[in-house]
């Protein structure tokens, strides 16, 4: 990779860039030093994350936390694949020059300039903006479904809990190889949902939740008025829905409800760590193909204005669109630099890292099927028989055998090519593979979700956001939750 | 240590609060991870990463009684404790309830700073160099024996920390402590079909209590190859023993009923649960919880009963990070030993179990990944596959031993458990590794 520079502090609001506080030779030459012998590679991350979350409980209480921490990691990649890595709180010019030694390289030293004193970690506005957006889901919410008072909703043993967090981070990343990149990135994010929990039964929860880049635009993308519907709306059809088929059947999965099964079931098997050890099923059929030549899925964080979005990765490469599944053929993994060097090729610009306490990962970031043709009014007339899912919860994937299996949070019955009746909460099992195989029909109406998704991983927490055109799928188990 | 805490707890009184509480941590930790070479048959690859860290938290009750929270994530110094300040002021404001009504944020005056018969601090943590680390848990992989390549090592992890938690409140208390932690943790994937890819993983306070020989046996068991069970007799109530690490994977799967108040399940059943926070050398354990008061055992169920709950000023709050509030939430799970052998009776014992997979649900299930079928005492044949399903009141109320020996493990969170016998079960049916069923 050539030497470049993709920091550009005119990007970054004022207040926020790391560059504009640390010296950038200085960082060029602390990454160069943790890379003292042949083959090695080396990288400085450093970040600055504030942090602010509202909460509210109808009848409890409501709460606040503000926090913020800044922090410095160092790493090196030995040619054989070993990695020495070692983090610190703080991000002071000469906390940064010493990480090398650490490492058992040569240090760097400073002059030694006092650390700037650490602002108020939150802007105290963002959190004012996203306090005064849940109550107004609240308001709302008890508006749509007909309650004066929060009161009546607590008389009935219903609780609506809402919450919303701002995370914005700065983060710069220094390599041995000369690069040096900036970045601000800003997510904000709420849920709000109406639960009653009644004895013997299992709770039963509707949540509505999205995001956006910062609390204006969570405002604007998801009005108050239309969250509180939608909540209200799902809430009354509880009442209304009928038991689930159980059985195999044809699935019809609503654009951009049915993401996070390709996300789990397929994203996470051609992840470079799990794909090149043997973990993953689909990635043993690189360059087969696993469903029909509609089929295609891709990781793109070049995206603008989504959860994963970024310029580039948290290992300084550059940002790019993988394609994984292309026309029904396994195409390729993700891959950060310690699975590249496994795998004898470049990164995919797929490293994340939660925080600088923890190594980068290749990970998915804005991960979804592509449009094909089919109109979706004649993807839903085509089945006879089957669920339409408007909502698929948690769920659980094998990536060594693709077994998976997710709970379906909203979904209708489908009966000679028409939407029938909602139907209650069920549970939706198969393997990934012969799902794949599966797929009838792609639609051309891609949505994304509502950007407020988080993947988990190796006790790293990511945003991320999934998508996909409406789907048919046969042959899917379907059961009462 | 809790100097520097009182110190901003006077100064957040000083500028109005009319309570405060600051919990400020720093820690040191490193992970060693073994995992596979690049090329088949190369030497294992090392990663070791170390980390240090440090925080502080501030809880205020401002001059309206609202309540604030605010964190920062740097090492301490004057800039830090103007900044908390100002954060925990702006956090207040959102608070609408304010008024005196509410609990106190922590215990009156009091000063803690010994605990040497907690056995939470190991000075070993972090001495050995990497490298030994590295060697020693290859030495314990091997030592462990294989299981005829069945399955390979994905990962082998062992993490060490050591952390010094201090906390300070408006109302006197004072309080501070240094305490390690170990985990280790061994990722297995199988290498010819029918193997199962599991994680086992063990944690401790010091490297001396962390069995890793166990670690890699049990998981070694998990693993392994399936051997499917005969379809036993439909009519035939099977006794069926769990050693303590099925017995742990159940105690895992029932901790929420245990924890939540969930009375109605318990009737009939024998077992004693507790929550204890100081039990010598466990991970849950300290000489204070989350919010300054004092750690001790809470029996939640007993006598066929839910007989006690987590509380706020009971000792139960869990404080992980400085960036969390303190939260209800069990420090560590125990079935607490009777006074007779499990083992008692095992004449009559037609089933041992060493593995379970349990899910919860309306319907329970219960499936055996590793157990033999027995009579008289002696093994006759496997027992993997087979499956309970049905009520969960039905499962606990067939609890009729419990074992003299508590074993320690790490299901998701540190639990511990002797051996269990449970009568009266009727195994549903026999399900293959592949899952296809058959009905008994």
């Amino acid at each position: 990779m050539s030497i470049q520079d993709r920091s550009d502090p005119r990007r970054s609001p004022p207040g926020r860039s790391l560059l504009a506080r640390l010296d950038p030779v200085l960082l060029r030459q602390t990454a160069a030093a943790l890379a003292s012998r042949p083959g090695e590679y080396g990288d400085l991350f450093v970040e600055e994350v504030r942090h602010g979350e509202v909460s509210r409980h109808t009848g409890r209480s409501r709460q606040a936390v503000v926090g913020g921490w800044a922090g410095v990691a160092a790493r090196r990649i030995e040619p054989r694949g070993g990695v020495r890595h070692c983090s610190a709180a703080g991000c002071d010019e000469q906390a940064i020059g010493a990480l090398p030694r650490r490492l058992g390289g040569e240090g760097v030293s400073r002059g030694g300039a006092a650390p700037e004193p650490w602002s108020l970690p939150c802007d105290p506005h963002l959190l004012d903006s996203l306090a005064g957006f849940l109550e107004e889901v609240e308001t709302e919410t008890l508006r749509a479904l007909g309650d004066a008072a929060a009161s009546s909703l607590l008389d009935a043993g219903v609780s609506f809990s809402a919450r919303a967090q701002i995370r914005s981070q700065t983060v710069a990343v220094a390599t041995s190889e000369g690069d040096l990149a900036e970045e601000v990135r800003d997510w904000s994010a709420f849920s709000a949902a109406l639960a009653v929990h009644r004895r013997g039964d299992q709770p039963l929860e509707i949540a509505q939740a999205g995001g956006a880049r910062d609390p204006d635009r969570l405002r604007a993308l998801h009005p108050a008025a239309d969250v509180a519907r939608r909540l209200a709306d799902a809430w009354r059809e509880t009442s209304i829905a009928a038991a689930p088929p159980s059985g195999e059947t044809s699935v019809i999965l609503a654009p951009g409800a049915g993401g996070i099964l390709f996300h789990e079931a397929c994203g996470h098997a051609l992840e470079g760590d799990r794909a090149l050890r043997d973990r993953s099923a689909l990635a043993a059929l690189v360059g087969e193909m696993v469903g029909p030549p509609e089929l295609t899925l891709v990781d793109d964080p070049t995206l603008d204005g989504l959860p994963g979005s970024r310029r580039f990765d948290d290992e300084g490469w550059p940002a790019s669109r993988t394609t994984l599944i292309e026309r029904g053929r396994v195409a390729g993994l993700l891959l950060d630099r310690a699975t590249a060097l496994r795998a004898g090729t470049a990164p995919t610009g797929s490293a994340r890292r939660e925080s600088y306490r923890d190594l980068p990962l290749p990970r998915m970031t804005n991960t979804f099927v592509t449009e094909a043709t089919r109109d979706p009014a004649e993807i839903v007339a085509s089945v006879g028989k089957g669920i339409y899912v408007e909502e698929l919860g948690a769920g659980r994937v094998d990536t060594a055998t693709a077994d998976f299996t997710f709970r379906v949070r909203r979904a209708s019955l489908v009966a000679g090519g028409r939407r029938v009746a909602p139907l209650r909460a069920c549970i939706v099992s198969g393997n990934g593979l012969r799902a794949l195989a599966g797929i009838r029909m792609i639609g051309s109406d891609l949505k994304f979700d509502a950007g407020a998704g988080q993947c988990g991983k190796e006790g790293q927490t990511a945003r991320t956001s999934v998508g996909q055109p409406t789907i048919l799928i046969d042959g899917l188990r379907v059961r009462p939750a | 240590m809790s100097r520097e805490s009182g110190d901003l707890v006077q100064a957040a009184l000083a500028a109005g609060a009319l309570e405060a509480e600051v919990f400020w941590k720093r820690g040191r930790g490193r992970r060693v991870v073994l995992e596979p070479g690049l090329q088949p048959g190369s030497a294992p690859v090392l990663t070791v990463s170390t980390s240090e860290e440090e925080g502080t938290a501030i809880r205020v009750a401002d001059g309206l009684g609202r309540r604030g929270f605010a964190w920062i994530g740097l090492p301490r110094g004057e800039s830090v404790g103007a900044s908390l300040l100002e954060a925990a002021w702006a956090s207040a404001r959102h608070d609408p309830e304010g008024g005196s009504k509410r609990p106190p944020l922590g215990p009156g005056p009091r000063t803690i700073e010994e605990h040497k018969d907690l056995r939470i601090h190991d000075p070993e943590c972090m001495a050995l160099p990497p490298e030994k680390v590295a060697a020693l848990l290859l030495e314990a992989a091997a030592g462990a024996g294989g299981d005829g390549g069945s399955v390979v090592i994905d990962h082998l992890a062992l993490s060490e920390v050591e952390m010094t938690i201090a906390l300070a409140n408006s109302r006197g208390f004072r309080g501070s402590y240094t305490k390690s932690l170990v985990h280790l943790s061994l990722a297995l994937v199988p290498a010819e079909a029918g193997a199962a890819a599991v994680v086992e993983e063990r944690s401790a306070c010091r490297l001396a209590d962390l069995d890793a020989r166990g670690c890699i046996r049990e998981a070694l068991l998990r693993a392994g190859p399936s051997r499917t069970a005969q379809a036993p007799d439909a009519d035939c109530a099977m006794p069926l023993l769990l050693t303590p690490r099925a017995a742990a994977s159940f105690l895992a799967a029932i901790a929420p009923w245990a924890v939540s108040g969930e009375t109605g399940i318990w009737k009939g059943c024998a077992l004693v649960i507790a929550d204890d926070a100081t039990l010598p050398g466990r991970p849950g354990t300290a000489p204070f919880d989350g919010a300054g008061y004092d750690t001790r055992r809470t029996v939640l169920v007993k006598d066929g009963a839910l007989v006690g709950r987590l509380s706020g000023e009971g000792g139960n709050l869990v404080r992980p990070s400085y960036r969390d509030l303190p939260r209800l939430e069990p420090a560590g799970l125990v079935i607490l030993p009777a006074g007779g052998k499990e083992r008692g009776g095992l004449e009559d014992l037609a089933l041992s179990v060493q593995i379970v997979e349990v899910v919860p649900g309306p319907t329970w299930s219960l499936r055996v990944r590793r157990g033999d079928l027995l009579r008289g005492g002696v093994t006759i044949g496997p027992a993997d596959g087979l499956v309970w399903e049905g009520p969960l009141s039905t499962l606990l109320r067939g609890v009729s031993a419990v074992g003299a020996d508590v074993e320690f493990y790490h299901c998701g969170a540190p639990v511990g458990t002797p051996g269990l016998r449970i009568d009266g079960l009727r195994p549903l049916r026999v399900e293959s590794p592949g899952r296809s069923s058959q009905r008994v």
